[in-house]
């Protein structure tokens, strides 16, 4: 053997000593895989309804990014602190509007409300906005920025979105209406667009709920900007526009709909889990297979029931699922599910779904006692529980058709109303 | 023959997540131990691991083949990691330490950098300490197993330059192991 064929052995072994693909991180992933998949669908859809729009050639994001100056106003976003109602107006205090008459500038070239990219220039304007800046965005596939500078009063309706969103999580974002739709040049791609979706950016400090709103808010607002970038590039379609507010003028809100109705979508999936009609003190090694399907059935059940779903959850909702959870697990699964497939989070509860991990999708091809030693241990067993409870356990390795076939699954049974529910259970792939 | 290469003839409605769930399970490993020699960081390795599978996910339908499963997405796993290096994030993070450098948060972020860049062994540890070009060659060869001819298209260099790179790196690392370095 050569000498660095010794020392490279060591290579094999994994680097790091404690760390590495571990089990809660392959959790982890799969969970954003869930929340991917939903993203990924709703993607496809906005591609599909932008290519139509832009006739089936390009698919544009355009993303205005304010640009503005520290200047004083009413409600200066950060500067005071007083907070929106739900209906304040501040007309009085408005500032900022561009009403002095331009002065004619021969060297200044103005440009159409849908300008070109390719010839917009630095100096540009358009009903009293300057081109200030022109700049690739190097994120972006021949992305381009284009900044402007002007005060401008625009309104239109705001949502300020829950952290967990797919879209925007924690943002506010703001929709022209379509009178200041007309008030701001575009790049000419964006021409015949119905709609004009921006992020309320704001500064260090300055905190959005208690300018917009808690988290679900959504409302009527008008404010006064000072500048913005125009960003232009191939992209996925859907996403939305960040924008800086310099002042709030006037601003009406509705509140979060945080859960004060039940929301039938989320119950109304939830259909019943089916039977399990097994007498484990008469365990016979082909009820194996029973007992699969059982599995796979109370499976897909859950997942068919359990789909993600942003929306926020009224409470007795979130129990509706707790009690349908208990048609087959013990009462300790049940809270353990919840917490992790209906979990309290931004403004609520949520269903976020996924994959059970019960028993694999595949199909079943066999189902084997575990080896134990020198026996082989049984596939059914009794236990007697420190509180002196008897359980049942299926412990078992099987084989299903996938590149990683064998695996075990251990599913603990416990006795509750009469009848037999799921405790704990745990499959693990064999590598 | 490699037990993934039906994913390249995937097409249609396929239940994705267990394609990626089975990839996890054949590769996970390999994706966050190669992460971790570039970065050096257990997180940033986590990090990276979950963005290189969301990448496949995102990618199943596109990879048609080229290269074995394990070779593509362990070049998926590398581009991440490069990405991550170039960001202004990892710049930040790199160069606090330097700014806190007679404080107490800096023996204490020191104490913590070093708990991350632990490694395995003493091996791991001067393979660690080699420049990136010789130190991916050496854990492509040696970790992962891939042949010359899969680490040059990986690398995206000539094959011979692979070999030149393995025997210099095999050379600086009989050299550290003669110079008797001492590794506490």
């Amino acid at each position: 053997m050569r000498n660095h064929e010794t020392w490279e052995k060591q290579l094999e072994e994994s680097p790091h000593p404690n760390r590495g693909f571990s089990k809660r991180l392959e959790q982890q992933i799969e969970e954003q895989l869930v929340k991917h998949q939903s993203l990924r669908f709703r993607r496809k859809t906005a591609m599909r309804m932008l290519s139509g729009f832009a006739g089936g050639v390009v698919i544009l994001a355009i993303v205005f990014v304010m640009i503005f100056s520290d200047l004083p106003g009413s409600l200066k976003l950060g500067g005071n602190d007083k907070q929106p109602t739900d209906s304040v107006n501040l007309d009085e205090d408005r500032r900022g509007q561009n009403d002095d008459p331009v002065e004619p500038d021969e060297n200044v070239r103005t440009i159409d409300r849908f300008f070109n990219i390719e010839t917009v220039q630095v100096g540009d304007t358009y009903d009293g906005l300057t081109v200030t800046e022109i700049q690739s965005a190097e994120r972006f596939l021949d992305g381009t920025t284009v900044t402007f500078e002007g005060n401008v009063t625009l309104s239109g309706t705001f949502k300020h979105y829950y952290i967990d969103a797919n879209y925007n999580p924690g943002d506010v974002v703001f929709s022209l209406d379509e009178a200041s739709m007309e008030k701001l040049p575009m790049p000419d791609l964006y021409e015949g667009m119905n709609q004009l979706q921006f992020v309320l950016n704001l500064d260090e400090g300055e905190n959005a709920e208690e300018l917009f709103g808690p988290r679900g808010t959504s409302g009527e607002i008008e404010i006064n900007i000072s500048g913005y970038s125009a960003f232009v590039a191939e992209a996925w379609g859907g996403t939305v526009n960040p924008m800086i507010v310099e002042e709030i003028v006037s601003i009406e809100t509705i509140p979060p709909d945080h859960p004060d109705k039940l929301n039938s979508d989320a119950t109304e999936r939830l259909n019943s889990y089916p039977q399990l009609e097994l007498d484990f003190s008469e365990w016979l090694e082909e009820d194996a297979w029973t007992l699969a399907e059982w599995l796979a059935s109370v499976q897909q059940t859950f997942m068919d029931g359990a789909i993600f779903d942003e929306r926020r959850l009224h409470p007795d909702d979130r129990e509706a699922i707790a009690e349908w959870m208990r048609q087959v697990f013990s009462e300790s699964m049940t809270g353990r599910l919840l917490d992790v497939y209906v979990p309290e989070t931004d403004g609520g509860y949520i269903v976020a779904g996924g994959y059970l991990g019960l028993i694999p999708v595949e199909e079943l091809l066999a189902i084997e006692p575990r080896n134990d030693g020198e026996s082989k241990a049984p596939l059914m067993r009794s236990e007697t529980t420190e509180a002196g409870e008897e359980v049942w356990v299926f412990d078992a390795k099987v084989n299903v058709a996938s590149p990683v076939p064998w695996h075990t699954i251990e599913v603990t049974f416990s006795k509750e109303d009469d009848r037999w529910v799921i405790e704990n259970f745990s499959l693990q792939q064999i590598r | 023959m490699d037990e993934f290469e039906y994913i390249k003839h995937l097409g249609g409605e396929y239940d994705r997540r267990q394609v990626v769930r089975d990839l996890m399970a054949a590769y996970g490993k390999d994706v966050w131990n190669f992460a971790y020699s570039i970065v050096q960081k257990p997180d940033a390795a986590d990090d990276i691991s979950q963005n290189v599978f969301l990448k496949v996910f995102e990618k199943l339908d596109t990879y048609r083949g080229g290269s074995t499963v394990k070779t593509w997405i362990l070049s998926i796993t590398r581009n991440e990691a490069y990405d991550l290096r170039k960001s202004a994030f990892w710049r930040k993070v790199k160069l606090v330490p330097h700014m806190f450098e007679h404080s107490k948060q800096y023996s204490e972020s020191a104490e913590h950098a070093a708990l991350d860049r632990a490694a395995a062994n003493q091996i791991w540890e001067l393979t660690l300490k080699l420049s990136a070009k010789y130190r991916e060659v050496l854990v492509l060869s040696a970790h992962h197993h891939l042949s010359n001819a899969e680490i040059a298209e990986l690398l995206q260099i000539a094959e011979g330059t692979v070999k030149t790179r393995l025997h210099r790196a095999r050379l600086k690392m009989q050299e550290q192991l003669q110079r008797g370095e001492t590794y506490a």
